[in-house]
């Protein structure tokens, strides 16, 4: 869905009539505000990177569940692993759409600044977001992950992006935040729209497992990557809800409680079993 | 059968020094089985009492050479972190040094007064090498039972590692292999930089890779202070 936009907007805005709006993000990032064609395309791209299973930062040494799933025999063919991918998109991934969402809001969205408004504020909503998601997260081994992979993204995003705002994030917690949080206040860094923001929380946490089924099941990787793509519409729609009730919590005063809550026992088993295998290749 | 090594031989390490603070970080890599952990443990027991030291490991699968480090008690185990690479060991080190620059985020944090990581990698093929992002510099170890071709054949951890351990020379009449063909080619392959042929059971062969390390660290010291 975004991406056609964000091509339109490309074509539409000459580099000297962008909104403010959504790049204010310009003067946050040296390197492309010196270009001149800091124009959208420097957007599409940053969601692209962002989006990509090669952004360096630690996602391909995960498999989302799945090697706990094959592990139990769950899951054996491709069959299956289209019900695990579906399963999870609508569990997992809406909860990170929903929070990479909610963090993208919590920052500033597209009039994000470098220091964030008012310190005090931001560290305490990015406190209360990450506890909310905490509470959604049920396995402690998924939420470990989950805060190893949050970290990892900041790192990277912080040498790619130079923000003192993901230093900043990465300072505040210690042990790690939630990925989605981080996944939100990189992508605001990046310039993307809230709309990206939740396509990419949504959209890695189908293309994590899918990839990772070639090494653990040695299916055809044309007929995985077909079943990611046959999922594109319940992306799409799993990504648009994670926006609208990322609004909606917003409009009630920031109250991230309201957020969706989506469970999914098996994949919190599958989580803690992984945890105890002797041999595994996947650190999740 | 030790080749000496001199200060000379230091000359030909790349001039890739640390901008970062912290601990020189050491890059182990090398094929499944050459000695990888076997020098990990040496260069612990080497250092014991004279460097503070941590090592992160990175496995194929699971954390089985974080697990052999520990049984064997040659570093208190909190000094110990395994990263768990996916199947994918070169991935770790080279293109997405994420998980291992957390692990060596979180060694020192817990012990501020680090002077060495050991970074080793996951068992791999002949192209594998850390990326500089990751280490300040890089160990290559290969064995003699891997066939005396290995040198000759090259590749990137042959011609860039910063130190060539070839080890097990004491299984060379065994598997039929040419000492003096694998260090003249070592040699060719990588100009001044230096070679060791050794056998790491030994604990002169350990040493010698220790060595290396000190002068490192010295050479470090002195570009700190100029």
């Amino acid at each position: 869905m975004n991406r056609l936009e964000c091509a339109d907007r490309a074509i539409a805005w000459p580099s000297d009539e962008v909104p403010d709006g959504i790049f204010a993000g310009e003067g946050r990032h040296g390197a492309v505000a010196d270009r001149d064609e800091a124009c959208p395309t420097s957007v599409c791209s940053a969601a692209l990177l962002m989006a990509d299973g090669r952004f360096p930062a630690g996602g391909y040494a995960h498999s989302g569940g799945l090697e706990g799933a094959v592990d139990e025999g769950a899951l054996k063919d491709l069959a299956s692993l289209r019900a695990f991918l579906e399963g999870r998109l609508w569990t997992a991934g809406l909860s990170g759409g929903c929070f990479s969402a909610a963090s993208w809001i919590v920052v500033g969205g597209n009039s994000i600044s470098v220091s964030g408004n008012g310190v005090e504020d931001l560290d305490d909503s990015w406190h209360r977001l990450d506890r909310e998601m905490d509470v959604r997260v049920v396995s402690p081994a998924q939420r470990r992950t989950s805060r190893s992979l949050g970290r990892q993204l900041l790192r990277t995003s912080a040498t790619v992006w130079s923000s003192p705002l993901l230093s900043r994030l990465s300072a505040t917690f210690g042990e790690g935040v939630h990925y989605p949080v981080a996944v939100g206040t990189c992508a605001a860094v990046a310039g993307l729209s809230v709309e990206e923001t939740a396509l990419i929380g949504v959209y890695g946490s189908v293309v994590m497992p899918a990839f990772a089924s070639l090494k653990l099941l040695a299916l055809d990787p044309a007929e995985v990557t077909a079943s990611v793509v046959a999922l594109g519409t319940q992306i799409d729609q799993v990504a648009s809800t994670a926006v609208d009730a990322a609004r909606s919590a917003e409009a009630a005063l920031h109250n991230w409680a309201r957020l969706p809550a989506p469970a999914s026992p098996l994949l919190d088993y599958y989580s803690e079993a992984h945890a105890e295998m002797e041999v595994r290749l996947f650190a999740s | 059968m030790h080749h000496e090594l001199t200060a000379d031989g230091m000359d030909a390490t790349p001039g890739i020094w640390p901008s970062r603070q912290g601990p020189l970080r050491v890059g182990i890599g090398g094929p499944v089985g050459s000695g990888k952990t076997a020098l990990v443990a040496s260069l612990c027991r080497e250092f014991a009492g004279e460097l503070e030291m941590a090592v992160v490991t990175n496995d194929i699968y699971t954390t089985e050479d974080a697990d052999f480090l520990k049984r064997a008690g040659v570093l208190d185990q909190d000094r110990i972190i395994p990263v768990e690479t996916g199947g994918c060991p070169h991935t770790a080190i080279r293109d997405d040094i994420a998980a291992n620059l957390g692990a060596i985020e979180i060694l020192e944090s817990r012990f501020p007064d680090l002077n060495l990581v050991l970074v080793e990698s996951g068992g791999d093929n002949l192209t594998a090498t850390f990326s500089y992002g990751l280490v300040d510099v890089q160990i290559f170890v290969l064995d003699v039972s891997g066939g005396d071709k290995v040198p000759r054949k090259g590749g990137p951890g042959v011609t860039m590692s910063d130190l060539l351990v070839i080890n097990k020379v004491d299984l060379a009449e065994m598997v039929g292999a040419d000492l003096h063909v694998m260090q003249t080619d070592a040699e060719a392959k990588r100009g001044s930089r230096p070679t060791v042929m050794c056998s790491l059971r030994d604990p002169a062969g350990g040493r010698i890779a220790a060595d290396w390390i000190r002068m490192t660290l010295v050479k470090l010291r002195d570009i700190e202070r100029a």
